[in-house]
């Protein structure tokens, strides 16, 4: 099998002193979950960056499902991200004047149209039909959390690109995303998940480390997973 | 679809109450200054216009070479007839004639008083100006000469007729006048026999109309006159109103850019605060296009609104200034009103735009993290 | 730690300190180009318009009647009474010189053209004068001394400067030049142009001039011959004499010691109210000093000119006045909505200062700081760029600026910019740091 997201010694330097990713190489199959760690500053966030095309590597290849992602113009990687990706950030990055569902919308919006209906149903899915009329600065950072993930899933994306998803969140709220994620899983989606957590990490099919932008365990090949 | 887009823009400005009105305010108060320099550019310059009346006269009409020593007063009285009611702002009448008081040769004037008390109207009169027909105002150096005060009784010899008034004041001019004898014009047309003659007219045109117009349609509505130009007037006055008229336009073009920048500013101060915004909508795979759609739309109603409340304010401010300096109305200019909304439209999807294009050139990435 | 905290805060958010400073720039740069223009612009225009007719005229005290009729003498006057030319040079050695922008003398008679009566008018058109070396003191009756204005080198006098309106067919007369230039009106009755020669006498006296020009005035001078002072008074056997000189001086408003002087007469005032008069250039006090210098002389205003010019600068000066208050006040709110705006933007960073357990004083503090340095760059920018451009519109729209600007007084607008610069930017802070400040720390944090 083709692999959905293929990585060729992508180098990513900052201001060009700080090299956040060195000649990186990384392989994922589609329905893999994958985790990927390392300590803090290691580049786990370029990494996923550089994946949804929100920063460009500054050497190196990258191909996903069979596109290559740096020869997309800024319109073309806008297109890529709404069809191909959902993402999850930290600090969720909800538009504080929409409430839950417009949230949810707006990434129909992008993708195609608004439907309500759809867009209750992905808010349905985390758990949260009863407050998707709220703004996010009423509800708590679990449910902000779990707003977000409705919307990174509303249009069906091939993968879920989640940066330290409960890295905000307190034990209970964290299981419960956690629980999404395998329900996501199951479903057939492609996860990268960045996190330092052993605990969450623990979860996926696969672990990739990182360490000062250097991938240290870039093996655990396909075969792996069977 | 379409309905998600309004929602978006409906809960973006109301849920930014505060923002939104600080926009509001900002565009309001720059189109404000704007409509308001446009509006003083074009009536003050017509206002200022009406002020050079201090200067006096600035026609002259005379009898014409080869038509005799007078003007016919009843040709003057037509003139109002044929449309120099509007050309002609005032007019007085003047019969000079050569006669004898206490002996001495001296200049009488026949005139209107009412009428030169607006054609000249630095005439400074000490005591009284004449009511009655048979009162005079007589020049400082006459008076002196003659040893006249107000209240005297004078008597007036032309020829074989007599004649005797009363002083009613003394005139002070800096000119000619000083050595003359100002009488009604009628008791001096009775004096000298010249019944409804005059030797020359001093006209106050309408500076707005054009001198040279005004000359061409005395000469052609009176035929009988001599029309001059009264050039030191003139000259004054065209100097006077196209200094003015270069410095409003100079100052209403720093008001236009200075009152754009200040709006810009507040305006991008407050779009960069939606940085985040931006990025997130073109992280969610949002096109630049869209997001400045969306941006545009909610600039351009936050620019009508700023622009609508301040070309009012504008209007207010000027006829302010109008009725403060000149107790009067300026008439509203019409390109102020399109001039002040098209700077507050502009100005407001310029400046979001701007903040809109600055974060589509950055990587979304960078602008999540919080640079 | 406050001065690191205000720099770092200005320094790494350039855009919107950026943004901030022009905001102030250009309120300040508005504020004081428009405080430049509302000082100098009525100087200004009183500078140009001294080429628009002399404002003063003096006359022998025993001012003879005339008996004239439209420039045109009718009688001989009775008692000849002269002012003397060798006094003209003293006029620019008054306590006032400086203002003296031009004069002209003249000598009148009637003459027999081709058997007709017509006026002779002898004049300077164009004269350099040397200005009376040393500096003059003036004392006064306190005992203190004053210093007249410094002026050396020549002065330009003569009808040319005083009569821009003047409209001269052919050409002016030069200084001793024979020849005349004739009134429009009565060229056209002599049937006389440009080159023809003219015999004029005056009691039995003749002579024949050529014509060097034409002119046309619209005033008494299109019925008058014009010619060179010199030639007249040759002409008329009065060597040295003449009838009037038509002064044209720049001068300050009436103010109520002026119309008090014109009242009751300078030498009444108390002395030093005499000595303020005397060192104020009001119409009234030149014209006391021009008599001083010229023996046997009467100052005349001449009002058709001072009152219409006064009447008219008032009323601009007004507008102007008015319009850098509409624009003062804009400016303001302007600056205010920036700093409101700024401010809003940054609750969060207000929320976790408190939440750090900073004091609301200390926070309030760093933001009230940051904005008055943006104020005070901010109104130091627009002083600059408002009075460069200020000085650059009074350049285009008067040709006789530069001069008249050394005359003003900028330095009052550098304080009252910054005055205003810094005062709104603070204002604007304060609403808003206030509300910040009084928030909880939690709700501001989770941009409530």
């Amino acid at each position: 099998m083709a692999p959905l997201i293929e990585l060729k010694d992508v180098t990513k330097d900052y201001n060009g002193k700080v090299r956040a990713l060195d000649r990186a190489s990384l392989e994922i199959y589609p329905g893999e979950w994958v985790a990927v760690t390392g300590a803090s500053g290691s580049g786990k966030t370029t990494l996923l960056n550089m994946i949804a095309i929100l920063d460009r590597p500054t050497s190196g290849s990258l191909r996903v499902d069979g596109v290559d992602l740096l020869s997309l113009t800024e319109r073309e990687g806008a297109r890529f991200r709404r069809e191909k990706v959902g993402l999850v950030f930290q600090q969720f990055h909800l538009i504080p004047y929409l409430t839950a569902l417009e949230n949810v919308m707006l990434a129909q919006y992008f993708h195609s149209m608004a439907d309500r209906d759809e867009a209750a149903q992905a808010l349905a899915q985390v758990g949260l039909r009863e407050r998707s009329h709220h703004l996010p600065s009423e509800l708590s950072g679990g449910e902000q959390q779990r707003v977000c993930i409705a919307r990174a899933l509303v249009n069906q994306p091939r993968i879920i690109l989640a940066d330290e998803p409960t890295g905000n969140l307190d034990g209970e709220n964290e299981e419960i995303i956690m629980g999404i994620f395998r329900k996501l899983r199951g479903a057939g989606h492609t996860l990268l998940l960045v996190t330092h957590d052993p605990k969450i990490s623990g979860q996926s099919d696969r672990i990739i480390e990182l360490e000062h932008g250097k991938i240290l365990s870039p093996c655990c090949s396909a075969g792996q997973r069977g | 679809m379409r309905s998600l887009f309004w929602r978006i823009f409906w809960a973006s400005v109301s849920q930014r109450k505060g923002r939104v009105a600080v926009s509001v305010c900002a565009i309001a108060l720059g189109t404000s200054l704007v409509v308001a320099s446009v509006n003083l550019r074009q009536g003050i310059g017509g206002k200022l216009a009406e002020e050079l009346k201090h200067y006096g006269a600035n026609l002259l009409l005379l009898p014409a070479d080869g038509t005799g020593l007078f003007l016919k007063e009843k040709e003057l009285g037509s003139l109002a007839g044929q449309g120099g009611e509007g050309r002609l702002l005032e007019y007085a009448p003047f019969l000079h004639q050569i006669v004898k008081i206490r002996g001495k040769d001296a200049v009488l004037v026949g005139t209107r008083f009412a009428a030169v008390k607006k054609v000249s109207p630095w005439w400074q009169v000490e005591g009284d100006w004449p009511e009655e027909k048979d009162a005079v105002l007589v020049g400082s150096n006459l008076a002196s000469k003659l040893g006249l005060r107000p209240q005297a009784r004078i008597s007036v010899a032309y020829k074989a007729s007599r004649a005797s008034f009363t002083v009613a004041g003394v005139l002070s001019t800096g000119g000619a006048e000083e050595h003359q004898i100002f009488v009604d014009l009628e008791s001096s047309q009775v004096l000298t026999g010249r019944d409804g003659l005059l030797s020359a007219v001093l006209v106050r045109s309408r500076v707005e109309k054009g001198l040279d117009g005004t000359a061409a349609f005395l000469r052609r509505a009176w035929p009988g006159a001599e029309v001059r130009t009264l050039w030191q007037v003139a000259r004054a006055e065209d100097a006077l109103l196209s200094r003015v008229e270069i410095l409003l336009t100079l100052v209403s073009l720093i008001i236009l850019f200075a009152s754009g920048v200040a709006v810009f500013a507040t305006m991008s101060t407050v779009a960069l605060e939606r940085k985040i915004e931006i990025a997130l909508m073109r992280a969610l795979g949002a096109e630049e296009r869209r997001v400045a759609l969306i941006f545009a739309c909610e600039a351009f109603t936050i620019g009508l609104a700023g622009g609508l409340v301040g070309s009012v304010l504008g209007l207010l401010f000027a006829e302010g200034i109008g009725l403060t300096v000149f107790r009067s109305f300026v008439i509203p200019s019409l390109i102020s009103l399109p001039a002040g909304l098209s700077v507050g439209l502009g100005v407001a999807l310029f400046s979001s735009l701007s903040v809109v294009r600055k974060v589509g050139r950055t990587a979304p990435a960078a602008v999540l993290r919080g640079e | 730690m406050l001065g690191r905290l205000l720099w770092k805060s200005l320094w790494r958010q350039k855009s919107r300190t950026l943004l901030t400073l022009l905001s102030v720039g250009s309120a300040a740069t508005l504020i004081s180009a428009f405080l430049s223009i509302a000082f100098t612009i009525t100087e200004q225009m009183a500078r140009e318009l001294r080429s628009f007719g002399a404002n003063m005229l003096l006359v022998p005290k025993a001012e003879p009647l005339e008996v004239e009729i439209g420039g045109l003498k009718y009688v001989a006057p009775e008692a000849a009474a002269y002012l003397e030319e060798a006094d003209l040079a003293k006029i620019k050695t008054i306590f006032w010189r400086h203002n003296i922008v031009s004069f002209a003398p003249f000598l009148s008679r009637v003459v027999q053209v081709q058997g007709k009566p017509a006026p002779l008018v002898g004049t300077w058109f164009e004269r350099e004068i040397s200005i009376p070396e040393g500096r003059r003191f003036f004392t006064f009756a306190r005992g203190s001394k004053r210093e007249a204005a410094p002026e050396q080198g020549t002065f330009r006098a003569g009808v040319k400067n005083l009569a821009s309106w003047w409209q001269v067919e052919g050409s002016w007369l030069r200084e001793g030049e024979d020849g005349v230039l004739l009134g429009s009106a009565i060229a056209r009755r002599l049937k006389a142009g440009v080159g023809s020669l003219i015999r004029l006498s005056y009691e039995g006296r003749p002579a024949l001039v050529p014509v060097k020009g034409i002119v046309r005035t619209g005033g008494v001078e299109e019925e008058q011959i014009l010619a060179d002072l010199k030639f007249t008074q040759e002409l008329f056997g009065m060597p040295g004499k003449l009838d009037k000189v038509q002064v044209s001086a720049l001068v300050t408003p009436d103010n109520g010691l002026a119309i008090r002087a014109n009242r009751i007469g300078p030498t009444r005032l108390p002395p030093e109210e005499y000595e303020t008069w005397y060192c104020t250039p009001y119409l009234g006090s030149i014209l006391y000093q021009l008599e001083e210098v010229i023996s046997n002389s009467k100052g005349k205003a001449i009002r058709q000119v001072s009152e219409a010019e006064g009447a008219f600068l008032a009323q601009m000066r007004f507008t102007f006045v008015l319009m850098t208050a509409v624009a003062l006040l804009v400016a303001c709110m302007a600056v205010l909505a920036t700093m409101v705006a700024a401010i809003f933007e940054r609750r969060q960073e207000i929320g976790l200062m408190k939440a750090l357990g900073a004091e609301r004083i200390q926070v309030a503090l760093l933001f009230l700081l940051e904005s008055a340095v943006g104020g005070l760059l901010g109104g130091l920018l627009g002083y600059g760029a408002g009075l460069t451009l200020g000085r650059f519109l009074l350049a285009r729209s008067f040709s006789t600026a530069g001069a008249g600007l050394t005359l003003s007084i900028p330095w009052l607008i550098l304080p009252s910019t910054l005055f205003l610069s810094v005062g709104v930017a603070l204002l604007g802070a304060l609403f808003p740091v206030r509300e910040a400040t009084r928030l909880d720390p939690v709700r501001t944090l989770r941009g409530v």
